[in-house]
């Protein structure tokens, strides 16, 4: 009977230590926000909450990511209404639903994205329009997966408004004085190799395999030769030592 | 296969690589600034500052724009998408009447004109304003 209730202590006690260090993971900013930093995550919403105040529409995302290395799954989620906040409540909303998959570095399956475009509103928005801008849900298992998500979600808007069922938000060039001194930083490489790099190597891999196997072609007599002199000479000498 | 046979064809794969690297070089020339100049509707020109139009949506002209010529790097707004190259700067941004507006600046003029959008993202962003979008995704990384 003090066994059984030492056992049950002891269980109690594990089950509580697992319970805080459950709550601690699934406090923890990274665990709430696996895609965004939670400071990109308020940045995004306000400037959602900008557009939805011009629009009268409401935005959000929603990513669910599956690491299979960690094994517990998280929510990258936030609207206009704030972080952790969908739109749905909104009459008229637009949300950038996803999912990420990570799989284990055991396994032979690659990792995996998916995003889709849900309203409520009819004529609204639809997937295939954000991917017409260039943005694919392959670049949520990259490296700048958080930049992929802040742009698209950021697109939402002007995507509603091409749709016709909002007003579109009036660009404000040179609205803000630039402070001397301040200028552009990390200026990238060249934009001509950046389009043609992939085909300028394989052009050049290609000619350079071409010129190897022509290359063989020259070399190979030499090598053949060398081979059968050799044999002719080890015969050579057989048959000298025969013959004494 | 003969020795003969190995150098001629090695020969011929080696001429398509060739002929490979030289037509990327003879017909993949140009930049994002000649594409849009002979794609789009040209405006108005101030310096090395030239505004277009198009009657497709900026989705539509920045998504076909990137596809030609791949950005380093690419912002989207409710105002507007923008594409950075190495000397220029390309913002798309809807028309009141409908289709889009295509800016292209070169990198220190197109960082100015869209300094609220772009200056924390591309820049030494050091001044603050109503509006300004911050350090953008992955500053904090």
């Amino acid at each position: 009977m003090r066994a059984a209730s030492a056992r049950a202590a002891a269980l109690a006690a594990f089950l509580s230590v697992l319970s805080v260090a459950m709550a601690v993971v699934v406090a923890s900013p990274a665990a709430a926000l696996p895609v965004l930093e939670r400071a990109d995550a308020e940045e995004l919403v306000t400037l959602l909450a900008e557009a939805a105040e011009e629009q009268d529409v409401c935005y959000g995302w929603r990513i669910e990511v599956n690491d299979e290395e960690r094994g517990l799954p998280g929510w990258d989620e936030g609207s206009n209404l704030g972080l952790n906040r969908g739109p749905e409540s909104c009459a008229r909303f637009v949300q950038l639903v996803g999912r990420v998959r990570f799989t284990a570095e055991s396994s032979e399956s690659e990792d995996s994205a998916s995003w889709r475009l849900e309203t409520n509103i009819p004529a609204g928005p639809r997937t295939p329009d954000l991917e017409r801008a260039g943005y694919s849900a392959d670049a949520l298992v990259g490296p700048r997966d958080d930049v992929a998500l802040f742009n698209a979600t950021l697109a939402l808007p002007l995507l509603t408004a091409e749709a016709g069922v909002a007003p579109a938000i009036t660009a404000e060039p040179d609205a803000q004085p630039v402070a001397p001194g301040d200028m552009p930083t990390g200026r990238s490489g060249s934009d001509w190799l950046r389009q043609n790099g992939e085909v300028l190597a394989l052009g050049g891999f290609v000619a350079a395999a071409g010129l190897c196997w022509a290359g063989y072609g020259v070399v190979k007599p030499y090598f053949e030769g060398q081979h059968t002199n050799g044999r002719q000479d080890e015969q050579d000498g057989e048959e000298s030592t025969e013959d004494t | 296969m003969s020795n003969r046979a190995h150098i001629v064809l090695g020969l011929v794969v080696a001429v398509l690589g060739a002929a490979l690297v030289l037509g990327v070089m003879v017909f993949g020339r140009g930049n994002v600034r000649d594409h849009v100049s002979q794609r789009y509707r040209f405006v108005q020109r101030d310096g090395r500052s030239a505004v277009y139009s198009s009657p497709e949506a900026p989705s539509k002209v920045a998504g076909d724009i990137a596809k030609k010529w791949e950005p380093a790097d690419r912002l989207s707004d409710p105002s507007g998408f923008f594409l950075r190259y190495r000397s220029d700067i390309v913002a798309v941004t809807p028309e009141p009447g409908g289709g889009s507006r295509i800016f292209v600046d070169d990198e220190d003029r197109g960082y100015a004109r869209w300094y609220p959008v772009v200056g924390g993202n591309w820049g030494t962003y050091s001044g603050g304003g109503e509006g300004f979008r911050g350090g953008g995704p992955g500053a904090g990384k």
